[in-house]
């Protein structure tokens, strides 16, 4: 049994940020981190920038082990969590280990959605979540003349720009949705995003569902797509994008409340005694749009570890309230989402640009309490916009009176954030 | 107290934006999406450095203004 102050489960951002700010308050506390990863904390996102050999795989780490020796925090890796006993304020890991702990963080992160088909165990079929994956995709990439990409999203455009990188020349990605990206776009940004991969030789087929995948001769290597209309794509390997999602199952019994995710409240307290959420993890009460929702991306982690830190190290309680958003390139492409793009949680869509002018943004509106805010934004090809849209959704700029100049790509919404 | 000189590498910076999240009175995106430092007394010094190191590309470059010495990265 180890005694540990505050307990981090998880070493990524949302993690290690919890963990630096409460030594920043707490001097004499002790601080464990359990990461089920073999490393100190590294950037996802540096992946892509990994696997189109941008970058060297040393240069993918954020913290040395002297990072945390130099703030005694204790770092154990390769472990995985796999019991929570609240009551009794400990938890137990994959050795046997058991931790009793003061405070403690949930920061899990998320696991890649394997594609649930045969086939898809063998060694080329490849993900992008953690460096070993980044490792895997540089190792099958290269060499390989033809590649299939398996989900309609951005780790599909990580997938595409990095296997041209690696010299494959015939990219396919397949997606059983009617369009690329149907989840997050509309059909006329997808359509922008589709010339720009069409341009640089990836086509994309739409409407076919993967049914299995088959060995080449060598049998441990993936050879051949078969989709369920009986369609069949030769390939040197394969990678697959279909999302994440958080192993809770061994937060069942724990009394800790999981809906999509981890439910905590805008102090990231999972309403069991000393028990916090942050990062992928979370389903959070977002303060700026008044609902609960779990965000994936590295600006919410990092404020989010930032806030349970505090919370955590005790004072005066921090609510989290951050409008974060997530960008990133493929080919010579650009997009980033802000806030919330959800159609169904907006009343109105205004879309801004257009396929001629190959840059769209769109423009989620909705009325909370009476005033009229922008509440997200997904923006391709558009850098400029990002910076605006974001002061403007953090600020809950009223924009009834603007609202029909939206549209109009000469109006410039730089405009709005001092109105 | 100390003071940072603060640069970013606009080649690193892929506007992902967490140290606007962070020091939002330091860091601002500009019109290519990349972040700069704003004019003015801005945020404390630990906050930069905790807005710094939550760079995922480590963009960010601190230098204690006094000594001239690069503390980050």
């Amino acid at each position: 049994m180890r005694e540990i102050d505050f307990l981090v489960i998880g070493g990524s951002a949302a993690g290690t940020t919890a963990a630096e700010v409460v030594r920043g308050s707490s001097p004499s506390a002790t601080i464990t981190i359990i990461t089920d990863e073999k490393h100190e904390q590294y950037s996802r996102v540096l992946l892509p920038h990994y696997t189109r050999r941008k970058i060297q795989r040393e240069q993918v780490f954020l913290k040395k082990p002297q990072w945390y020796q130099e703030r005694k925090i204790n770092l154990v890796k390769g472990t995985r969590v796999l019991s929570l006993d609240a009551k009794g304020h400990s938890v137990r890991d994959d050795r046997g280990n058991e931790y009793r702990y003061g405070k403690l963080l949930l920061a899990i992160g998320g696991d890649v959605i394997k594609l649930p088909v045969p086939g898809a165990d063998l060694e080329n079929v490849l993900y992008l979540r953690t460096i070993e994956d980044g490792d895997a995709t540089i190792k099958y990439a290269g060499g390989a003349k033809k590649a299939v990409v398996v989900g309609g999203g951005f780790i599909s455009l990580d997938f595409a720009t990095s296997f041209r990188a690696n010299g494959v020349e015939e990219i396919t990605i397949l997606i059983r949705e009617p369009y690329f990206w149907a989840n997050k776009l509309d059909r006329g940004s997808s359509k922008i995003i589709v010339d720009i991969l069409g341009k640089n030789g990836v086509s994309v087929v739409a409407g076919e569902e993967t049914a299995q995948i088959l060995p080449k001769d060598s049998k441990d290597l993936a050879g051949e797509v078969v989709t369920k209309s009986g369609r069949r794509f030769d390939c040197d390997v394969v990678g697959v994008g279909i999302g994440i999602k958080s192993d809770l199952s061994w937060l069942a019994d724990s009394g800790i409340k999981v809906d999509r995710a981890i439910v905590v409240n805008e102090f990231l307290e999972t309403g069991v005694a000393d028990v916090y959420a942050a990062g992928d993890c979370a389903q959070f009460h977002d303060l700026i749009f008044n609902t609960s929702h779990a965000l994936g991306n590295w600006a919410n982690a990092t404020s989010q570890g930032k806030v349970a830190g505090e919370n955590m190290a005790g004072g005066a309680k921090v609510p989290f309230e951050t409008a974060s958003s997530y960008s990133d390139s493929f080919f010579e492409g650009t997009y980033s989402f802000i806030g919330v793009t959800d159609a169904q949680f907006a009343d109105e869509v205004i879309t801004r640009g257009s396929f001629e002018l190959g840059k769209m943004t769109r423009i989620y509106i909705k009325t909370i309490g009476s005033v009229m805010r922008i509440v997200g934004a997904s923006v391709i090809n558009h850098p400029m916009e990002v910076g605006p849209l974001t002061s403007i959704i953090k600020g809950k700029v009223d924009v009834s009176s603007h609202k029909e100049q939206l549209a109009n790509t000469s109006f410039d919404l730089r405009g709005l954030i001092s109105s | 107290m100390k003071k940072w000189k603060i640069t970013v590498d606009r080649d690193l910076c892929i506007g992902a934006a967490s140290c606007v999240a962070l020091a939002m009175k330091t860091f601002a995106l500009d019109s290519e999406n990349k972040a700069v430092v704003m004019e003015g007394e801005g945020d404390p010094p630990d906050l930069v450095k905790l807005a710094a190191e939550s760079c995922p590309t480590k963009a960010i470059i601190l230098v204690d203004e006094e000594t001239g010495k690069q503390e980050y990265p």
